[in-house]
């Protein structure tokens, strides 16, 4: 249908020298204001800035003018240049979308031999039949994943403990391989294990397959056994001791940790990044914990408050830029992919942090059974039997049924952060994103409310403070943020010509 | 307490507020968008009004210090901080309504290239909406035709 607008004269600027550029603002602290355009670059300036901006207030030729037209938050021409210039930064940032669903998680087995306190789905079983994947079930969710058109493919084998259903593993990998090398795609895959059960043998595999191992370090021996016990008590020791020989057999580069913070973890920020210096890790992402599955029955063990959770962040940071400033090269994780996106052109491809949401669009899990949903925690919510955001079954649907499906529509109508509410409004649009998941979890509500909204809330308050560092005049911290934004060590940075930091 | 801009009155109360704002200097736009922007410690309504003024009431939702909320917002810092940012709504607005068209245009533009599209969006900064080189995509109408609108004049 054709679109209809009032006549041209509706659309005339009231003062003609110079034309406003979509950008939105903040407040940062009392004496500073953020003003950010629509492709996500920013000038920072005293508060009253934007509104001298807006109320065409600015002189002509005068530093802040050349700024913000070099920025493109106003013009003063009529170069068609301007606008295709300002959609290709746009698509740049958004180039995520691109080939849409890349991550594709395989549930092979809930069977698990830890009991987390925050864990949301695994079983203490030795019954194989009741919680593996079954070889029909993993040949049909292969075939499901490499319909996705996209032409890099990352396959990550998840549980439960996936090692306990090695066997699933070899199937989907072998399905998994021919597919990609008939379709001339890119496989990627990564195996998320907790390492205690694995052997010199599966290693030699994992290296033969090119599998990159992505394990749980909570932090020292004391943290890490009390998140994450096993009957023996000795998750620490058997974690850390199988770091070392995966790094041996795969190589260090092929082995990365996560870990997740719990109340028991709070007041130990600097000791748990310390371990990751002592088991010579160069990054580390301060998670929150989840607010799905267990960790919400098991709240008053696990939970704190979102201002716990910022102060906890706000301290860690503070430590590792220490770490940097004294040559340990370590980058935290989550600030890496938020600068990744306030300094660069480029977005990243971290779903939990996108607009379009990641659900179902960069991201789909088939369980164990063969369900197919939009995101793990989605999965993790069915586990508390709410199927919100189950797309369909590999053995019953196929691709356009999960992508037609209510459940996904739903999902999409939330899934940008540029029609939320306040959202719509706010100046981190371009560096934040959508999680109708996560709304739906905390707040019973696909679209949230932001007011009140702690994934808002964390958001706001971590990206206001890497704007206070990187405008803090600190050229140190600018320098490590460029390592990391980089992936190159601080030293490499520092060979550089002053001109290029 | 923020400066009284014109066009502004308020009454208070213990833990309640009325706020009078002149419709000719506020839009209700940027009033709703505050007003949402402030429902985590207040209860907010905004009747309808006979005349062009706007009436906003508000009601703290948390009137007496606890365990969970030691510290809860006074009825003066919330209009304060209401006025302030109302404020900056206003401004937000204009800016919405600015750029609306060229902001359209240049999303329209960024993903032409995905194939979506069966044809690039025309328009340039100084024709966003292809004033002077109409389409079968874009039709302009007069006002008294068919109210299709995408932004207020």
């Amino acid at each position: 249908m054709a679109r209809s607008f009032y006549p041209a004269e509706a659309y005339r600027d009231s003062d003609p020298r110079y034309q406003l550029l979509p950008f939105r603002f903040l407040r940062l602290d009392d004496k500073q204001e953020v003003l950010v355009n629509e492709v996500g670059e920013f000038v920072v300036g005293p508060i009253g800035t934007a509104r001298t901006l807006i109320t065409k207030t600015l002189t002509s030729g005068s530093d802040l003018y050349s700024t913000f037209k070099a920025r493109q938050f106003l013009t003063d021409g009529s170069s068609s240049q301007l606008i295709d210039l300002l959609a290709t930064k746009y698509r740049t940032k958004h180039s995520f979308i691109d080939g849409f669903t890349k991550l594709h998680i395989f549930v092979v087995t809930l069977r698990c031999d830890h009991s987390c306190q925050y864990c949301q789905v695994s079983r203490q079983t030795a019954d194989k039949s009741a919680f593996d994947m079954n070889p029909a079930t993993a040949a049909k969710a292969v075939d499901l994943m490499m319909e996705s058109p996209a032409k890099e493919i990352t396959l990550e084998l998840q549980g439960g403990e996936p090692l306990l259903a090695f066997d699933v593993i070899r199937l989907v990998v072998g399905l998994a391989e021919a597919k990609a090398k008939a379709l001339k795609k890119d496989l990627r895959i990564v195996v998320t294990t907790n390492l205690a059960n694995v052997t010199n043998d599966i290693l030699l595999y994992l290296k033969e397959h090119h599998i990159r191992v992505s394990t749980s370090l909570d932090g020292p021996a004391a943290i890490h056994n009390a998140n994450r016990p096993r009957p023996e008590n000795n998750s620490y020791e058997l974690t850390t001791e199988n770091i070392a020989k995966a790094r041996r057999i795969l190589g260090n580069d092929q082995v990365a940790a996560l870990m997740t913070t719990t109340h028991v973890s709070l007041e130990h920020v600097e000791d748990i990044i310390d371990e990751y210096v002592r088991q010579e890790f160069h990054s580390i992402f301060l998670r929150p914990i989840s607010p799905y599955g267990f960790a919400v029955r098991t709240k008053r063990k696990t939970g704190y408050e979102i201002d716990a959770f910022l102060k906890f962040y706000k301290t860690g940071l503070a430590h590792i830029l220490n770490l940097n400033r004294q040559g340990y090269d370590l980058a935290e994780v989550y600030a890496k992919i938020l600068l990744t996106k306030i300094l660069t052109p480029y977005g990243t491809g971290y779903v939990d942090l996108q607009s379009p949401a990641g659900a179902g669009i960069n991201v789909l899990v088939y369980n164990y059974d063969g369900d197919v949903y939009a995101t793990d925690e989605a999965r993790m919510l069915a586990e508390m039997g709410d199927f919100t955001f189950r797309l369909g079954n590999v053995h019953r649907n196929s691709r356009k049924d999960l992508f037609t499906s209510d459940e996904f529509l739903n999902l999409a109508a939330t899934a940008c952060n540029q029609s939320l509410t306040a959202c719509s409004d706010c100046a981190f649009q371009a560096f934040c994103g959508s999680d109708p998941v996560y709304n739906h979890s905390t707040q019973h509500d696909m679209f949230g409310h932001r007011p009140s909204s702690d994934f808002c809330k964390r958001n706001m308050e971590v990206i206001k403070h890497l704007f206070q560092l990187i405008t803090s005049g600190d050229k140190e911290v600018m320098r490590i943020f460029l390592a990391w934004i980089q992936n190159v060590g601080l030293a490499d940075i520092n060979k550089m010509a002053p001109s290029c930091v | 307490m923020a400066e009284s801009p014109e066009g502004f009155s308020q009454s208070t109360s213990e833990h309640e507020a009325t706020i009078r704002l002149d419709g000719r200097i506020y839009s209700r736009e940027a009033v709703l968008r505050t007003c949402h922007a402030f429902t985590d410690v207040l209860y907010v309504h905004v009747p309808e009004s006979a005349d062009s003024n706007l009436t906003i009431q508000l009601r703290l939702k948390i009137t007496r210090p606890s365990l969970e909320h030691p510290n809860p917002t006074r009825i003066e810092d919330a209009v304060g901080e209401f006025c302030n940012s109302l404020l900056e709504f206003e401004l937000r607005r204009q800016v919405e309504q600015e750029t609306a068209s060229v902001r359209q245009l240049l999303i329209a533009k960024a993903f032409s290239e995905s194939g979506i599209l069966e044809e690039d969006p025309p328009g340039a900064i100084s024709d966003p909406v292809g004033f002077e080189a109409p389409s079968s995509v874009v039709q302009i109408r007069p006002n008294s035709g068919p109210l299709v609108k995408i932004a207020e004049p």
